[in-house]
């Protein structure tokens, strides 16, 4: 899978990371577990890193997601699990981070 | 109301911003940045998407978020006054090390408290700095020259979201009186490990040197030594029950710096041949200094010295 010239622009902080694999990512499918606060800062960032398909419980941050991933699919069958153990927005981001860590 | 002032609305101020904006709806937030939203922004800051590509910053989050207001502005020593005024909390997510250091020296110097945050590839940082504890400069003398920035080492998107998250928490819990300070957190993401350190004061540090004198946070270790004032000695202390001495190796420097501030107390605590009084009992922390080396005892930063006055008569 080759990135466009606009993904290599906008991931392009990612594309600096050693050890980091943004094909990956925009291949995955993530699956984000609740309806909270963490699970909803959890889906914004997995969006917006560039996930490649999502399912997530609540439809009503669908539009925001797409906006953060603009070659996102919604989907109802996400494989890797998603499921922020604690609540609150750094327990979400957490979430997100050890998601994209397995990853690599 | 409370104002915090968000320095910097890239990768941590965004998700900074929307967490105080989701928590603490009725928080004032000044969101300070002069520069444009940028495509390779976009991962990390989560409050822009394409179509604000060309925006200024400042202007689009504070159109997205309630109860909040935009300076497209660089904070630096023109605007640094009127930017901190009436402000009750600091959030630096700034990404260059000169303003870093310069908002912390002006927060320090006006004893406003400030959270630092940061992330650079697959590390993270926060700290909290408030009026009498350790500050940046106290870690690190001056900016570093050779510091990789984020546009040479990459950043990892989800790490800013989770240091912005701990800013906001680490602001709040400053509003609540409970300043989470004095503690280096760094974030390991490439490992997934998380690591507090308890920083001390350098007495040197040429930041808290400029501090306004006789501002302390009890209750925290890393300060300046507490003195406890029982309350017949009070009256010669302006009322005060705690006072915060600097720089006092020992129990009588202690001492002498307490008499120089508050002159009539020498008197009071010491007989004519300098020695501590017979009927005074100090105690460091919670220990007798008669039972360890007398007014020679050492003590260090954080240290808690009470004057309990003898109970049964004779209380000078």
């Amino acid at each position: 899978m080759d990135l466009s010239a606009e993904q290599q622009e906008r991931y392009s902080r990612h594309l600096l990371l050693e050890g980091f694999d943004q094909e990956k990512v925009l291949q995955a499918s993530v699956a984000v577990r609740g309806k909270g606060r963490a699970a909803h800062w959890a889906a914004r960032y997995l969006a917006s890193s560039g996930v490649g398909r999502l399912q997530v419980d609540e439809p009503a941050w669908r539009d925001e997601l797409r906006a953060l991933g603009p070659w996102l699919q919604l989907v109802d069958d996400g494989e890797l699990v998603c499921a922020p153990t604690d609540e609150g927005a750094a327990a979400g981001a957490l979430a997100a981070l050890e998601t994209l860590r397995q990853l690599r | 109301m409370k104002t915090a002032l968000i320095l910097g609305v890239g990768g941590l101020g965004c998700p900074a911003a929307l967490a105080l904006s989701e928590e603490r709806p009725d928080l004032r937030l000044v969101l300070v940045d002069p520069d444009r939203v940028e495509r390779s922004n976009l991962p990390r800051q989560i409050l822009f998407d394409e179509s604000d590509v060309g925006q200024p910053k400042a202007v689009v989050a504070a159109r997205k978020l309630p109860n909040t207001e935009a300076r497209v502005m660089r904070f630096e020593p023109s605007t640094a006054a009127g930017l901190l005024q009436g402000i009750d909390v600091v959030l630096d997510g700034t990404d260059d090390a000169e303003t870093r250091f310069f908002a912390n020296d002006e927060c320090v110097r006006r004893g406003i408290p400030l959270v630092h945050g940061a992330a650079v590839g697959w590390t993270g940082q926060l700290l909290t700095v408030v009026p009498g504890g350790p500050c940046l400069r106290c870690l690190f003398e001056a900016p570093p020259e050779d510091a990789p920035t984020c546009a040479q080492a990459g950043v990892l998107a989800a790490l800013c979201g989770l240091v912005g998250a701990e800013m906001a928490r680490a602001a709040l819990q400053v509003l609540g009186g409970r300043p989470d300070a004095g503690i280096l957190h760094r974030w390991d993401a490439r490992r997934g490990t998380s690591r507090p350190f308890r920083l001390s004061r350098d007495p040197r540090c040429p930041a808290c040197i400029q501090a306004p004198p006789g501002r302390t946070t009890a209750g925290e270790s890393d300060m300046p030594i507490t003195v406890k004032i029982p309350a017949p000695l009070r009256p010669l202390t302006q009322n005060l029950a705690e006072i915060a001495v600097e720089n006092a190796a020992t129990v009588q420097a202690a001492l002498e710096e307490l008499s120089r501030k508050y002159p009539g107390l020498k008197d009071k605590l010491l007989d004519d041949k300098g020695g501590l009084r017979r009927y005074v009992n100090l105690f460091k922390n919670d220990e007798d200094v008669r039972s360890g080396q007398g007014l020679a005892t050492a003590l260090k930063e954080g240290d808690r010295l009470t004057i309990v006055p003898a109970i049964a008569g004779g209380w000078i």
